[in-house]
């Protein structure tokens, strides 16, 4: 009783711009328990051995295989057929540069973010080796490593209304990104600093509050709670006059 | 290959699977020198970059494979059914492989192994005698 699968599929190669982008359709037999990555790498190897589309880990941890499944974005490794229509539409994800096809280049993108909110731990402090780690209780650890669990896959920002619009908005990436450091003890930065990059219209404030971000993240973060989080403090931060 | 690999270069090995792999992998790497494309290969195309790697790529899976011939013995996660027990007296060395340019197989070369804090013991796993205690 194994379904056909219709797989409707955007397609176009920058290094070919003389053919314009369009949908090509790829028909599969489904086997049990399949993957969309199964079924793309299974496309490539039976029917087109010139599909791009990108995959590392095949396990939801790498973040390259975001793409638009349906119209919604979604990793495709963790996307199962049997969850699926008979007829699948995969676009790219919107937002970042195109590569070809399905592959899009999200790594310019986190660079720039990263850099942009210079996400690394501020800190005066000598590093000194031989002294023993600072301890951290449980439950703080426990909430640092809820937003380190980001694997920058760009659904949420493809799923952004506000990012989809404002090319240099920070998406619930970087607002995530934001509260791993605003909570970290060991980074000196004060509230008031950190406004001074997110509490403008391109961060913090920007976010018109759809929250597709949360509904689609693949890794389950909770993103309306990081955001929330980000907007107190930097309310706060503003009321105190910085 | 991969079939070839998993089949005869898996968790059990004997000298038979692994020469008929050796053999196998040594006439997908000679026919690997006449790849071609299907598809344009222009752009960011894929089957260019498998097209550009499979020889790199069988030439690694002949190295693993003819390294696991000649070692006749069994140790760690190399394992021969034909040769079930460990020979520290011949295979007490770490296997190198070159591959010289235009070479049909690799070129196997052997080094000591430094015994640091703790000398090669039993493993405490499974009945397996060790030749040269």
């Amino acid at each position: 009783m194994a379904r056909i699968l219709t797989f409707s599929i955007f397609r176009y190669n920058p290094a070919t711009p003389e053919i314009p982008p369009r949908l090509q359709e790829f028909q599969l037999d489904e086997t049990p328990n399949m993957s969309l990555f199964i079924a793309l790498n299974r496309i490539r190897e039976e029917q087109d051995p010139s599909l791009m589309f990108d995959f590392v880990c095949r396990a939801a941890v790498c973040g390259s295989c975001g793409m638009l499944i349906n119209g919604r974005p979604g990793l495709a490794c963790k996307t199962l057929t049997q969850d699926l229509p008979d007829r699948v539409t995969l676009m790219p994800l919107p937002v970042f540069k195109l590569v070809g096809d399905l592959s899009v280049d999200t790594g310019v993108w986190f660079r720039h973010l990263n850099e942009n909110l210079e996400a690394w731990i501020h800190t005066d402090k000598v590093f000194d080796p031989k002294a023993p780690e600072e301890r951290m209780d449980n439950p703080l650890a426990h909430a640092i490593y809820e937003a380190e669990r980001c694997i920058e896959c760009g659904s949420c920002i493809a799923a952004c209304a506000t990012a989809n619009m404002r090319a240099d908005f920070l998406g619930a990436a970087g607002l995530n990104r934001v509260a791993r450091f605003l909570i970290d003890p060991r980074d000196e930065r004060s509230p008031a600093q950190v406004f001074e990059v997110v509490g403008t219209d391109e961060g913090v404030f920007g976010c018109i509050g759809l929250m597709a971000c949360d509904d689609i993240c693949p890794l389950e973060i909770p993103l309306q709670q990081q955001l929330a989080l980000v907007r107190r403090k930097m309310a706060l931060a503003a009321l105190k006059g910085k | 290959m991969e079939d070839i690999l998993l089949n005869h270069v898996g968790i059990f090995r004997t000298g038979e699977g692994l020469a008929e792999a050796v053999a196998t992998l040594q006439d997908l790497y000679r026919r690997a020198a006449d790849i071609r494309l299907r598809s344009s290969g222009l752009g960011p195309n894929p089957e260019l970059f498998a097209a550009l790697r499979l020889p790199g790529m069988l030439r690694l899976a002949l190295c693993i494979a003819y390294g696991a011939l000649k070692r006749t013995e069994s140790r760690g996660s190399h394992y021969r059914e034909d040769y079930p027990h460990r020979d520290d007296d011949n295979w007490l060395k770490r296997t190198l492989a070159y591959w010289p340019p235009g070479a049909e197989l690799p070129r196997l070369e052997y080094e000591p192994v430094k015994i640091t804090e703790l000398p090669p013991g039993e493993r405490g796993y499974g009945e397996m005698p060790i030749r040269g205690d």
